[in-house]
């Protein structure tokens, strides 16, 4: 499915944070969207799953629960009951799927098994969440993530806080995920994984989008210098 | 053990205290004597002592536990506050204030209304002031901010009572007890805590997701709003409903949940109908102590045994958070 943003606007108590961004994201494609601190990939991103108000248009199902099994979304802060099994928190990814009793069907359960492996943890299907490293909470929430099985799928700096070994799985259970078919947008702060990874890069800045490009050409010498404030062999300005 | 076979043992284990706490007190019955009595047959005394006595207070502490229990674990999964109860967040408070107010003003037929209707006026304004932002942070704070308000307001009636007396009546009732349970409070709280719970229940496979935070609840298309409204509502009819029975019965919302929690595990959909057994069983069975053990004198209140109880768990609580 391909993501189309129409001007989308966002403010926060008068100051406008996203100033009329307009973009495409295509179906296979995973775009890595980048930007110093406070230049609004957390805004952008929560205003196109919903949970912000803001102006403009996208082509996403107006209705909250349709919206929520074509689009999911995972939050750069996710946390989840510590005493909770593994499955039973990925389980919770079906949620836009069942009924208001919230009883899983034996596809539920096929679905499920499914995302566990896809990110590696079928083994910690029955451990509780508390038990489990940083980068295996990550996973665990990013198979939440895939459980829901949308046709786009927005993950807010899912690699921050992991060591290099889980930074690299994560984003190859990312690149996995969209296949051929779905559409992954990961706000990243590391710009070489986003040039490794990455179909596209959209470069934010003020609330700007400033590139939509390859990433050899998202990331050019002038774009690092101007926006990130680099020099291309990672020296600071 | 599964969540089913924990409902199942814990309906039973409700329906064992209650047949127990017809058959124990200070005077000792026979089953076929009690059987008579709860059937309107034989001796009138013992007719009334179980019509009027044991089969209303067994009844009625099932109710209002059942209420406090579901309120406390439905409060304490929404907020994902382990300090969040009924007590703390206002609905006691409000409850309490409208009881004390129909008592002040000598309408006594009018202690229910009040409760139920002050209860439902506190929940009205928690959701008013936490509308820009419906969800944990704005429930606690205008929550504690109404209950404080509510306890104030009825400092201040209870300072201007016009005697002793009316004062002392005042404080007793705020001491929470079912020695004046009868049949008809059951017909009134029943009904009126029966829909309580259905809308708390009906919150829990939203609360089981509001685990993972209210983004990523929201972004599962989780209403924030829609189930704040289930819980805030819920528990106005099951607080209400008990306080105006009963009076204030303190930490009972606080410390079920925690407990079965402790024992199921932390699913907070399935904890919601576990604690209002759990809230239940453990009313009967205190109300039960107390009616038994009960001598000439003014005998102990409900409220201040179960706060006995509760407020050394709170403690506990508060220093495992710290």
């Amino acid at each position: 499915m391909t993501l189309e943003l129409n001007n989308i606007r966002v403010a926060y108590s008068g100051k406008t944070v996203i100033r009329g961004i307009t973009v495409k994201a295509r179906a296979g494609e995973l775009i890595a969207l980048v930007g110093p601190n406070g230049s609004g990939k957390s805004s952008l991103l929560k205003a196109v799953t919903g949970l912000i108000p803001h102006e403009g248009q996208t082509n996403l199902p107006p209705d909250t629960r349709t919206r929520a099994s074509s689009l999911a979304y995972l939050a750069q802060d996710a946390t989840a009951p510590v005493r909770r099994k593994v499955r039973d928190i990925v389980a919770l990814g079906r949620t836009p799927h069942i009924g208001p009793l919230g009883k899983l069907t034996s596809n539920d359960d096929v679905i499920i098994s499914d995302s566990l492996s896809r990110c590696d943890m079928s083994e910690f299907s029955d451990r509780e969440f508390g038990t489990l490293s940083g980068g295996e909470q990550m996973r665990v929430h990013l198979a939440r993530t895939f459980a829901t099985q949308a046709q786009i799928l927005l993950a807010d700096e899912p690699v921050t806080a992991l060591d290099p070994y889980y930074q690299l799985t994560v984003m190859d259970a990312l690149r996995g995920y969209a296949g051929k078919h779905r559409t992954v947008i990961t706000a990243l702060h590391d710009l070489n994984l986003a040039r490794r990874y990455a179909d596209r890069i959209w470069v934010i800045q003020d609330g700007i989008l400033v590139k939509d490009h390859l990433p050899d050409e998202a990331l050019d010498i002038e774009t690092l210098a101007q926006v990130f404030r680099i020099t291309p062999d990672g020296q600071s300005l | 053990m599964s969540a089913r076979l924990w409902t199942v043992s814990l309906a039973g284990l409700l329906i064992l205290v209650s047949l127990l706490s017809l058959i124990i007190g200070p005077t000792a019955f026979s089953i076929a004597e009690i059987s008579n009595g709860l059937l309107g047959r034989g001796d009138a005394n013992i007719q009334t002592i179980m019509q009027d006595i044991r089969l209303p207070r067994a009844l009625l502490a099932a109710i209002v536990g059942a209420g406090l229990g579901a309120s406390g674990a439905a409060l304490q999964g929404f907020t994902r506050n382990p300090l969040a109860a009924p007590g703390l967040l206002g609905f006691s408070a409000c409850a309490a204030l409208g009881a004390v107010l129909a008592l002040y003003f000598d309408f006594n037929a009018l202690i229910t209304p009040a409760a139920i209707g002050l209860a439902l006026l506190g929940a009205l304004a928690m959701t008013g002031f936490s509308r820009r932002k419906p969800g944990a942070s704005g429930l606690v704070l205008a929550g504690i901010g109404i209950g404080a308000l509510a306890t104030a307001v009825t400092g201040l009636v209870m300072n201007l009572a016009p005697n002793p007396w009316a004062l002392s009546e005042l404080v007793y009732w705020l001491m929470g007890s079912l020695k004046n349970a009868d049949l008809l409070d059951v017909a009134i709280s029943g009904p009126l805590t029966l829909v309580g719970l259905t809308l708390l229940c009906l919150s829990g496979p939203a609360l089981r997701v509001l685990g993972l935070g209210e983004e990523t609840a929201q972004s599962l298309g989780i209403s924030v709003a829609r189930t704040q409204a289930l819980i805030v509502t819920g528990c106005a009819l099951c607080i209400g409903a008990g306080v105006a029975v009963a009076g204030a019965i303190g930490f009972v919302g606080l410390f079920v949940p925690h407990i079965l929690r402790f024992l199921t595990g932390p699913d907070e959909a399935r904890l919601v109908p576990l604690s209002a057994l759990g809230g239940a069983i453990f009313l009967v069975i205190v109300d039960t102590l107390i009616r038994a053990t009960s001598g000439p004198g003014t005998p102990l209140y409900l409220g201040i045994v179960t706060s006995l109880i509760g407020v050394p768990f709170f403690l506990w609580l508060a220093w495992r958070q710290t």
